[in-house]
């Protein structure tokens, strides 16, 4: 669907970013993201993504808001403790941005729904806190050749990568078991969850509308202690049993 | 040869501490370094960054990044650390 004049209007500030302009703004419109858990990192990251325009957002989050959710989970209210996440989520965006599209599933992302949710998507954003749901996401984006932004945190560091099916090393790559020891309850600041939501964004918006340099085969690693952002060279690993196989995307138009 | 091994996300919580440096055998892989490393850290960091290889020596585990000048290296290759390097190794972490 075409940019109208009140689109013009609402996304003026960020029609005027060099390289992005109306053409990027369209591509935006014309786009699906899909977020997997809209937590404190998928959260955050959704809201960007609503005001930014996208087209459509599907977001998957299952359960009920919690007390704890409320440090970082930002789409959650205090009002909303005991009912579930998913529908203040979609209330809070589209407050935010009645404009957009967004089809909410009140699941996480499970054997039985991903291929469903990952075949509507564009692009997907990985913000569940359980290496099961991550890796599973992983493996079907590879499977699919769809774009995987991947966000995590911990206490107060973060890191980013973008992963790009048949160019760079995939999730399992970087975690070929799931780690002992992993719990998805860890400590985190809410503004360090926020910052690697919003940089996940502008992986998410860059890859979309086709401007800037990307995160491929890179890791951002952020310290909010020290303030450091630091970004290292990650390669596949040989033999990967999920990306080994996945032959160069040739018809794949993004980067 | 002199190593200085950072600790990141998951294993600087456990430690309390950021670094230690250690003194081992020039060549040493990452793997390598492991045992040395665990004479010098608290018990909580065993689960985190090793496990056993075949041979029941411990090392690395493979869901751990090491890191050697803003890059990933293999942890079981020899000859790639050198005297002086800053090593970190990195847990994994994820959203939430």
């Amino acid at each position: 669907m075409k940019l109208t004049d009140r689109d013009r209007a609402i996304y003026e500030w960020q029609i005027w970013v060099n390289d992005f302009g109306e053409s990027g703004q369209q591509k935006l419109k014309d786009s699906t993201a899909l977020v997997t858990r809209v937590g404190g990192l998928g959260g955050p990251l959704a809201q960007s993504l609503a005001a930014a325009g996208l087209g459509k957002l599907i977001l998957a989050h299952g359960g009920n808001t919690k007390d704890s959710d409320l440090n970082r989970q930002i789409l959650q209210t205090h009002e909303q403790v005991g009912k579930p996440r998913i529908d203040s989520c979609r209330r809070r965006l589209m407050e935010l941005n009645p404009r957009i599209d967004i089809e909410a599933c009140g699941e996480n992302v499970t054997e039985e729904n991903v291929r469903r949710l990952v075949s509507g998507a564009d692009l997907v954003f990985d913000c569940a806190p359980l290496f099961e749901e991550r890796l599973l996401l992983n493996r079907e984006c590879v499977r699919q050749k769809k774009p995987l932004v991947d966000a995590a945190m911990f206490e107060m560091e973060g890191q980013l990568t973008t992963i790009i099916p048949g160019q760079t090393p995939c999730l399992a790559c970087l975690y070929p078991e799931i780690p002992p020891g992993w719990k998805r309850e860890f400590p985190v600041l809410g503004a360090v969850s926020a910052t690697m939501a919003n940089l996940a964004a502008l992986e998410g918006l860059k890859l979309l509308a086709g401007f800037g340099e990307l995160l491929t085969s890179k890791l951002l690693i952020f310290n909010a202690r020290s303030m450091d952002f630091r970004k290292i060279s990650i390669a596949p690993r040989p033999g990967c049993p999920v990306c080994s196989a996945c032959p160069p995307c040739a018809d794949q138009e993004l980067f | 040869m002199k190593i200085t091994v950072q600790f990141l996300g998951q294993a600087r919580q456990l430690s309390s501490i950021d670094q230690v440096t250690l003194h081992v055998e020039e060549g040493a892989s990452v793997d390598e370094l492991i045992p040395h490393l665990l004479t010098k850290s608290p018990d909580g960091l065993d689960v985190i960054l090793c496990e056993r290889s075949e041979d029941k020596k411990p090392q690395l585990r493979r869901s751990v990044m090491a890191i050697r000048n803003n890059e990933t290296i293999d942890p079981s290759t020899r000859d790639l650390l050198k005297d002086g390097d800053e090593l970190s190794l990195l847990p994994p972490m994820a959203g939430g």
